[in-house]
C-alpha cells in the first residue's frame, strides 16, 4: 500500500462526516482518480454514508406513553441499583438462595403492609390524551359516558389503561361499567394486570373482557399481544380464550352460538361448516383418522376448540382425550387445549398440571414456552407467588430472549423487587 | 430532522428552570423534560444500534436513569446533550452485552428505509441492501468503536464531541474512530456482496 493511500484512509472518514477542507477534498479525488484500491474503499465508504440519511424507526404514540409512564413512576421510586447493571450482574448459587428469601421475606412484609393498612381514596386521573383525540366530554369524571373519536390516530387514556385509536375509530367510553363500546376502527388496548380492574371492549357481535394484557380489538375479532383475554357473545357465552400472540376472528353470522335455550342440539360439523375460530393450526399429522369414528385427528381438534368456544369444556375434554397419545404435533396441541379446558372452568390446580404436562412432554415447542409462562400467570392470579416467582424464573432461564421475557421479567420485579 | 446538540452549549434559562422542576420531582416538568427529548432519545439509539425490537426498552433505561440522575446534574451542559449522553451510555451497554435483536430490514415501515433513496425499483432495493449489509459489519465492531465511529462519520460530530458524549479522552477517541475504520473497511474487503453494490454505485 502506498503511503498516499494511509493517509487517504483517514481522509475517506473525515470525507464521510463531511469535516474535509477544500484542498483536502481535491487531493483526495486526485488520489482516487488514480488508485483503483482507494475507490473501491470509497465506494464502501459511500455505503456506510447511506446511513446518514436512513431514519430509524420510532415508537409508536402508545409505547411512547408506556415509556412515560415508566420513566415518571421510576422518579417516584428510589434506586436501589441501576437498570443498566441488572442484566449483566453475576449471581453465585448460594447468594441466589439467600436473595430470594430475603425476597419472600420482603414480598410477605409488603402483601401484610398493603392489608393492614387503610387505602388512600383513587384520585381522579388526569385527563390524558397523546395525537389526534376529540373527546365529547370529561374523561376524569368517573362515571364518564364520553365518544371518543380519532380521524388520524391517537392515544387516551381511560379508566386507567390506554387505548390507542388507529387513525378513523370511533368509541363510546362508559366509565362507570369500564367498558368501550367500539363504534368503528380499530383500537389497541393495554390494561395492567397490577391495577386488578376489570376492563370491556365491546363490538355489536361480541364483547372481549379483561383483567391484564394488551390486545387489539376491531369489529371483526381480536388479537392478543401479551396476557390472555376471554371473548364473549353479546348475551355473555364464552366464545374463546385467546393467549399471546394468537388470534380470533368472528366467525359468519349464521355460526356464531345462540343462548342455549334457543340451540338446537348441535350435529357434528363438516370441516368446512366449523366456524373459523383461530388460532387454526394444521399440524402435520393433523389427517390421520382416530379409530374411535373414523374423524381425523384434525378434526377432532377443531371439534374440542368449538366445544371450548361455546363454554362445553366437559366435551372439549372428552374430543381430547382420544388425542393424548397420537403424534406429538396433535398431541402437544390436545394438551394445550386440555389444559385451557380446566381454564374455562375456573379449575386453575388442573390448568397448572395440564401445562406443566406440555411443559414438560413437549420441550422446544412454542406451545411449552407458551405453558410455562401460563403457569407462571395462574400461580400469581391464584395466590401462589412463590411459585410464581419460581415459575417466572424458569421461564427466563429457559427462554431468556422469548417472547414473554421483558413481561416475565416486569412481573418478576414485582413479585420479588430486586434488593 | 432534529438538530445534533451542541455539547458546549450551556443550559439557557428555561432549562435551568426546568432542571430545578425535575430536581424537585415535579411531575409537570418531568413531563416536559420526557416530552421534549423522546424524539432525540429514539432516533441516537436507533441510529446507533440499528433496528432492535428493544427500543422500547433501551429509550425507557435512559429515562429511567436520567430522571433518577437529576440530582447529580451540574448543569454544565444542555439537557440535550446531558440525555444523549445518557442514550449513548445505554446503548454502548446493550451491545457490550451482547443479546441485540435486530429487526429484518425487510420488515420495516417504508419511513425507515433510507431518505436519499433516487425513485427506481432496482436502485432503492440496492440501497436496502447495502444498508442490511453495512449493520452487519457494524455488528462485529467493539461497542466503543461502533459507537464513536457512528457517532463521527455518520452522525457528523466532531472528534470533541464524540468524546464528550461518550466519556472518552479526545486521544482514545480518535483511535476508536482510527481503528474502527480500519476494521471496517477490512470487513467490506472480505464482503463480496456489499463490494459489488458498492462498486456499482461508484459507477452510476
Amino acid at each position: 500500500m502506498a503511503l498516499e493511500c494511509l493517509s487517504t484512509g483517514a481522509r475517506l472518514t473525515a470525507s464521510l462526516a463531511g469535516h474535509l477542507s477544500e484542498a483536502e477534498r481535491l487531493a483526495l479525488e486526485a488520489h482516487l482518480g488514480g488508485c483503483e484500491q482507494c475507490r473501491v474503499d470509497h465506494a464502501s465508504f459511500e455505503a456506510v454514508r447511506r446511513l446518514r440519511g436512513w431514519e430509524p424507526p420510532r415508537l409508536s404514540d402508545l409505547a411512547r406513553e408506556r415509556v412515560r409512564r415508566a420513566a415518571l413512576e421510576a422518579a417516584r421510586t428510589p434506586a436501589v441499583t441501576t437498570t443498566m447493571t441488572r442484566d449483566s450482574r453475576p449471581r453465585r448459587a448460594g447468594t441466589l438462595w439467600v436473595g430470594l428469601g430475603l425476597g419472600g421475606l420482603v414480598v410477605a412484609a409488603t402483601v401484610l403492609t398493603l392489608l393492614l393498612l387503610p387505602r388512600p381514596r383513587r384520585q381522579a386521573a388526569p385527563q390524558l390524551s397523546a395525537g389526534d383525540i376529540t373527546a365529547a366530554g370529561d374523561l376524569r369524571t368517573a362515571d364518564a359516558e364520553v365518544t371518543v373519536r380519532s380521524t388520524l390516530g391517537g392515544v387516551v387514556q381511560l379508566g386507567g389503561p390506554l387505548v390507542e385509536l388507529a387513525a378513523g375509530t370511533s368509541l363510546r367510553w362508559h366509565g362507570a361499567v369500564r367498558r368501550v363500546d367500539l363504534e368503528r376502527g380499530t383500537v389497541v388496548v393495554e390494561v395492567d394486570p397490577a391495577q386488578r380492574l376489570s376492563f370491556r371492549v365491546a363490538t355489536p357481535d361480541f364483547v372481549v373482557a379483561v383483567v391484564g394484557t394488551r390486545f387489539r380489538v376491531d369489529l371483526g375479532g381480536v388479537h392478543t399481544e401479551h396476557g390472555k383475554v376471554r371473548v364473549l357473545s353479546r348475551d355473555g357465552r364464552t366464545l374463546a380464550l385467546v393467549g399471546a400472540g394468537e388470534s380470533w376472528r368472528l366467525p359468519t353470522r349464521a355460526a356464531l352460538p345462540v343462548p342455549s335455550a334457543l340451540a338446537p342440539t348441535p350435529p357434528v360439523a363438516s370441516p368446512a361448516a366449523v366456524p373459523a375460530l383461530e388460532p387454526t393450526q394444521v399440524p402435520g399429522d393433523a389427517t390421520a383418522a382416530t379409530p374411535q369414528d373414523g374423524r381425523s385427528a384434525a378434526q377432532r381438534l377443531e371439534a374440542a376448540r368449538r366445544a371450548l368456544g361455546a363454554g362445553d369444556a366437559a366435551r372439549a375434554r372428552s374430543e381430547l382425550r382420544p388425542l393424548l397419545g397420537g403424534g406429538r404435533a396433535i398431541a402437544v396441541e390436545a394438551h394445550v387445549l386440555m389444559a385451557e379446558s380446566f381454564l374455562t372452568e375456573g379449575r386453575y390446580g388442573e390448568a397448572i398440571k395440564g401445562y406443566r404436562a406440555v411443559e414438560r412432554g413437549f420441550g422446544g415447542t412454542p406451545q411449552a414456552e407458551s405453558a410455562l409462562f401460563a403457569i407462571a400467570q395462574l400461580e400469581s392470579e391464584s395466590g401462589s407467588a412463590a411459585d410464581a416467582v419460581r415459575a417466572l424464573q424458569r421461564y427466563l432461564a429457559r427462554y431468556p430472549r422469548g417472547r414473554f421475557a421483558t413481561e416475565a421479567r416486569q412481573r418478576l420485579d414485582r413479585l420479588a423487587p430486586r434488593p | 430532522m432534529l438538530k445534533r446538540p451542541d455539547t458546549r452549549a450551556e443550559p439557557s434559562a428555561d432549562e435551568r428552570a426546568l432542571c430545578e422542576g425535575c430536581r424537585a420531582g415535579e411531575p409537570r416538568a418531568l413531563d416536559t423534560f420526557f416530552r421534549t427529548h423522546v424524539a432525540r432519545v429514539e432516533r441516537v439509539i436507533g441510529r446507533l444500534i440499528g433496528p432492535t425490537p428493544d427500543l422500547e426498552d433501551l429509550v425507557q433505561t435512559t429515562f429511567t436513569e436520567a430522571i433518577r440522575s437529576f440530582a447529580r446534574f451540574r448543569g454544565e451542559a444542555s439537557l440535550a446533550t446531558w440525555v444523549t449522553r445518557i442514550a449513548v451510555h445505554v446503548t454502548q451497554h446493550q451491545l457490550r452485552r451482547g443479546v441485540r435483536r435486530t429487526v429484518p430490514l425487510e420488515l420495516l415501515p417504508e419511513a425507515s428505509e433510507p431518505h436519499d433513496a433516487a425513485p427506481g425499483a432496482d436502485q432503492v432495493a440496492g440501497e436496502r441492501q447495502i444498508a442490511q449489509r453495512v449493520h452487519r459489519l457494524l455488528d462485529r465492531l467493539s461497542p466503543k468503536k461502533r459507537v464513536a465511529f457512528l457517532l463521527y462519520a455518520v452522525e457528523g460530530h466532531s472528534i470533541e464531541e464524540v468524546a464528550a458524549l461518550t466519556g472518552a479522552g479526545r486521544a482514545a477517541t480518535k483511535s476508536r474512530i482510527w481503528f474502527a475504520r480500519r476494521e471496517l473497511l477490512a470487513l467490506a474487503r472480505e464482503d463480496a456482496l456489499l463490494r459489488e453494490l458498492a462498486l456499482a454505485e461508484a459507477r452510476r
